[in-house]
C-alpha cells in the first residue's frame, strides 16, 4: 500500500498529462469532421407510419462514419445510444471490428438518453458516439460539444427532419434525402447546411449525391462512368 | 441419444434444448463440489463428469459409509441428477466401481479392492483409450485378466501409465484427492445502534465497509463482479442494491461512483441500523504490473475507461439496456441477429459471428433498417411473379422505378408452418430503396381495369436503407 501510495504521489509531482489530447478528423465528400466535435444529420420520413414520428436515420452513412473513426485508435468503442439508431448487424458484417466493439444503449426517456450521451462522451476510449438526439434543444447540444471538445469523441446525432429549425451549437448540420439511383446500389443526396470553420452558406447549401456500395459495406461517390456529365450525355445523343 | 431421435420421441413442446457448453458445465462441477463439502472437508472435481469425495473419518458423522453414501445420492437426486456412488479406500477403485460397478451403489472394505476391481473391465483403471485397445487386441478386457499378466512385462508393452493406476486402484501407490477449495466469504457488515436518518453517516459506513471489502479482495488477489448491499432499515424492511460490473474489479473508487447514486435515492424510512456488503462472483484478476510513468492515451486505460462507463450505464438504465450484438445462423432476417445484454457477455469475449460465405453474401442485401413487424402493403404487378409496379401503404401509392428480386427465404423446418418469403429488393420514384417480401402462401387473383393483377394482403415491407 506504501509503495501505490508513493507512487501516485510522484504520479501527480511529475503530471504527465497532456495539455491536449491529440485530435484527428473523419473526412466525408471532402469535408472534414472533426473528432472533438458534435455533428447533426437530419434523417428522412421513413416509407411507412407517421412521418413526424416515424422517421429514419441515416445508417448506411453513420455507419460507414463508425468504421472510419474506430480505425483511427487501436482501442475503442463505439456507442450507440436510442433504440431507433441501433444498427442492423448485417449492415455492419463487412466490418466486423465495428460491430465488435459496438456498445448498444436503449435510454427509457430523453433525460436518460441526454445523460448517456454525455457519459459516453467523457469516456476516454468512446471513438464515437452516435445518438438519437430527437427533442434536444440548443443548451443540450452545447453541454455535448463540450463533452465532445474535451475527450476528443466524434459525436454524431440523428435527427428528425421536422427539427431542421432548431437551434443548434452543432459543429455541422447535414441534411440527407433519398436520390433517385440510376444503378442497384440506393443513393442520397448529403446537404451541408452549416460548417462553423467555413463562411455562412449561401440559400444554396453544398450538397454532394453519394451512394452505398454493397459489396464493400462503404459510402462513396458514385463513379463518373455511372453518372456522366449532363452535356455529355446530350452529345451522345 | 442424438438430437434428431430426441425430437423424434418427445413432442416439440415438451424437448427443453440446452447447446452443449463443456466449459459452463465444468464450472457447474465445480460448484457442485463445493456443496457436496457438507459430507466432507476435501471434495475434488473429477471433470468431466464425477466428484471424488474423501469421507476419512467423516462417516460416523452420518451413521456410517453407507448411510452417507445413500444421503448423497438422495440430496443429488433431488437437485436433478442421477448419480451412481461406490466407497472404496483408494481413489481409484471408488472411481472404478461407481462407473463400472452395480447401479445400486457398492461399498468396497479395505484390503477387498482386488476382488473388487477383478471383474470390472480395463477402462476402469482411468487408463487411455489407445492403451485399453492394445490391450482388447491382445483379448484382455477385464482387470482379473490384466492382473493375471507378469508386471514387469505390462511397461514395456503398454507405458508406465497402466502400471501407476492399477497400484493406485489396488492401494499400493498414494493418490491424494486435492479437493476444492471454498473461496472465504468477502463480506463486511456494521451496526448502527439506534439507527440513522443521516444520508452522510450512511455513505461513510459504506465507504468503511467497502474499504474493507477491498482489501479482503487485495489480500486473495481477486476481484469481484457483483456487489450486494443490504440495508438494515428499523421498521425491519431490508433493501438491497445490487450492482453488477463487467468485468472483475476491485477499485473502490468505480464501486462507490456505482453505489453512491443508488444510495441517495434509497428510501431509509425511520433510520438504518445496518449495513453489509458481500462480494458475489469473486474471481482472481491477473497482476498488473504497477508502472511509475503512465501513458494517459494507453490501451488499457481506455479499456477501463469504457468498461466504467458501461457499468455506469448498466447501474442507471438497467443491464437489459445495454446491449451487444450478436448473430445467428438464420436466413430469417429477423432472427439473424439479436442484441444481447452486455454482461451476459462480456466484451472481452469475441462476437460469435458466423463465418459462413452464405451469410457474407446476404449481408450484401440487407438493408440498413430493418423494422421490427413487417408492415402490410399493397402491390400492384403486371402479372403474379412479374416486377412490381406500384406499391401502396396507407393511401400513399408510389411507382416502382427498379425491381430486384426474387431472393426466396424459406421457414425454418423445426418451427411449424413458416410460410416461404420471396423478397425483393425496390426502389420507388422517390430514389428510397425498400425491401418488400410476399408470403408465398398463395398469390390474389383480382384484377383490375388494366388487367394488372392486384395483390393486397400478402405483401410486406420489412426494411429500408437509410
Amino acid at each position: 500500500m506504501a509503495l501505490s501510495n508513493a507512487i501516485s504521489v510522484l504520479r501527480e509531482r511529475i503530471s504527465l498529462t497532456p495539455a491536449k489530447i491529440p485530435r484527428g478528423s473523419v473526412e466525408l465528400a471532402g469535408v472534414q469532421l472533426n473528432m472533438g466535435g458534435v455533428h447533426e444529420w437530419f434523417g428522412s420520413a421513413a416509407a411507412v407510419g407517421h412521418p413526424d414520428r416515424d422517421w429514419l436515420p441515416p445508417m448506411c452513412l453513420l455507419a460507414d462514419l463508425a468504421r472510419r473513426a474506430i480505425a483511427q485508435r487501436a482501442v475503442s468503442s463505439v456507442f450507440w445510444i436510442g433504440r431507433r439508431l441501433w444498427p442492423y448487424p448485417l449492415l455492419l458484417d463487412q466490418h466486423r471490428q465495428v460491430l465488435a466493439r459496438s456498445v448498444l444503449v436503449d435510454p427509457p426517456d430523453n433525460s436518460s438518453r441526454l445523460w448517456a450521451i454525455d457519459v459516453a462522451l467523457r469516456t476516454p476510449g468512446a471513438v464515437a458516439v452516435i445518438a438519437d438526439a430527437q427533442g434536444l434543444t440548443l443548451p443540450h447540444t452545447r453541454r455535448l460539444q463540450l463533452a465532445a471538445g474535451a475527450f476528443g469523441g466524434l459525436c454524431l446525432l440523428a435527427r428528425p427532419p421536422g427539427e431542421l429549425d432548431r437551434l443548434s451549437a452543432a459543429s455541422t448540420r447535414w441534411r440527407i434525402t433519398p436520390a433517385v439511383s440510376p444503378t442497384i446500389r440506393p443513393r442520397w443526396t448529403l446537404a451541408l447546411l452549416r460548417h462553423k470553420d467555413r463562411p455562412a452558406l449561401t440559400d444554396e447549401p453544398p450538397s454532394w449525391t453519394m451512394e452505398w456500395n454493397h459489396a464493400q459495406g462503404l459510402i462513396c461517390l458514385p463513379a463518373p462512368l455511372a453518372l456522366p456529365a449532363r452535356g455529355a450525355t446530350a452529345q451522345a445523343r | 441419444m442424438d438430437l434428431a431421435h430426441a425430437r423424434a420421441l418427445i413432442p416439440h413442446a415438451g424437448l427443453l434444448i440446452e447447446p452443449y457448453r463443456p466449459a459452463r458445465d465444468a464450472i457447474a462441477l465445480e460448484q457442485l463440489a463445493v456443496w457436496a463439502m457438507r459430507w466432507s472437508p476435501v471434495v475434488a472435481a473429477d471433470q468431466p463428469d464425477g466428484m471424488m469425495l474423501d469421507i476419512s473419518g467423516c462417516g460416523h458423522l452420518f451413521g456410517g459409509d453407507k448411510a452417507l453414501a445413500i444421503s448423497l445420492r438422495k440430496r443429488l437426486r433431488k437437485l436433478g441428477f442421477t448419480a451412481r456412488v461406490a466407497v472404496a479406500s483408494t481413489p481409484g477403485a471408488a472411481w472404478g466401481a461407481a462407473r463400472f460397478g452395480p447401479a445400486a451403489g457398492i461399498i468396497i472394505r479395505p484390503g477387498r479392492e482386488r476382488e473388487a476391481i477383478a471383474p470390472l473391465p480395463v477402462e476402469s483403471l482411468r487408463i487411455s483409450g489407445t492403451v485399453v485397445d492394445a490391450l482388447g487386441e491382445v483379448g484382455i478386457r477385464t482387470v482379473e485378466q490384466l492382473m493375471a499378466i507378469a508386471r514387469s512385462s505390462l511397461p514395456a508393452r503398454y507405458g508406465q501409465e497402466i502400471l501407476r493406476r492399477l497400484d493406485e486402484a489396488l492401494g499400493q501407490s498414494h493418490e491424494a484427492v486435492l479437493g476444492v477449495q471454498e473461496a472465504e466469504a468477502v463480506q463486511a457488515h456494521l451496526e448502527l445502534p439506534g439507527g440513522t436518518t443521516q444520508l452522510e453517516a450512511i455513505e461513510l459506513g459504506v465507504r468503511h465497509l467497502l474499504e474493507e471489502l477491498i482489501r479482503m479482495l487485495e489480500r486473495q488477489e481477486s476481484g469481484l463482479r457483483r456487489l450486494d448491499a443490504t440495508f438494515q432499515r428499523l421498521d425491519s424492511a431490508q433493501i438491497c442494491i445490487i450492482v453488477q460490473v463487467s468485468r472483475p474489479t476491485r477499485s473502490g473508487k468505480h464501486l462507490w461512483s456505482l453505489l453512491r447514486p443508488r444510495i441517495e435515492r434509497m428510501n431509509l424510512g425511520y433510520g438504518v441500523t445496518g449495513i453489509a456488503l458481500c462480494a458475489a462472483g469473486v474471481v482472481r484478476i491477473a497482476h498488473a504490473q504497477a508502472t511509475l510513468l503512465v501513458e494517459p492515451e494507453s490501451a488499457c486505460e481506455h479499456e477501463a475507461a469504457i468498461d466504467q462507463t458501461i457499468d455506469a450505464l448498466v447501474g442507471r438504465l438497467g443491464a437489459n439496456r445495454v446491449c451487444r450484438l450478436l448473430m445467428r445462423e438464420s436466413h430469417r432476417p429477423e432472427s439473424a441477429a439479436w442484441a444481447a445484454p452486455l454482461l451476459d457477455c462480456p466484451r472481452a469475449a469475441p462476437a460469435r459471428l458466423v463465418q459462413t460465405q452464405t451469410l457474407a453474401r446476404e449481408a450484401c442485401q440487407r438493408p440498413s433498417v430493418l423494422h421490427t413487424q413487417p408492415q402490410p402493403l399493397s402491390v400492384i404487378s403486371l402479372s403474379p411473379d412479374g416486377p412490381v409496379m406500384s406499391i401502396a401503404q396507407a393511401g400513399d401509392a408510389r411507382r416502382i422505378i427498379a425491381s430486384i428480386g426474387p431472393e426466396r427465404i424459406g421457414g425454418e423446418w423445426w418451427r411449424a408452418r413458416e410460410p416461404q418469403r420471396d423478397y425483393f429488393r425496390v426502389q420507388d420514384e422517390r430514389g428510397r430503396w425498400l425491401w418488400i417480401f410476399r408470403e408465398a402462401r398463395g398469390l390474389s387473383k383480382s384484377c383490375d381495369a388494366a388487367g394488372a393483377r392486384s395483390d393486397s394482403s400478402e405483401w410486406f415491407i420489412h426494411g429500408e436503407w437509410a
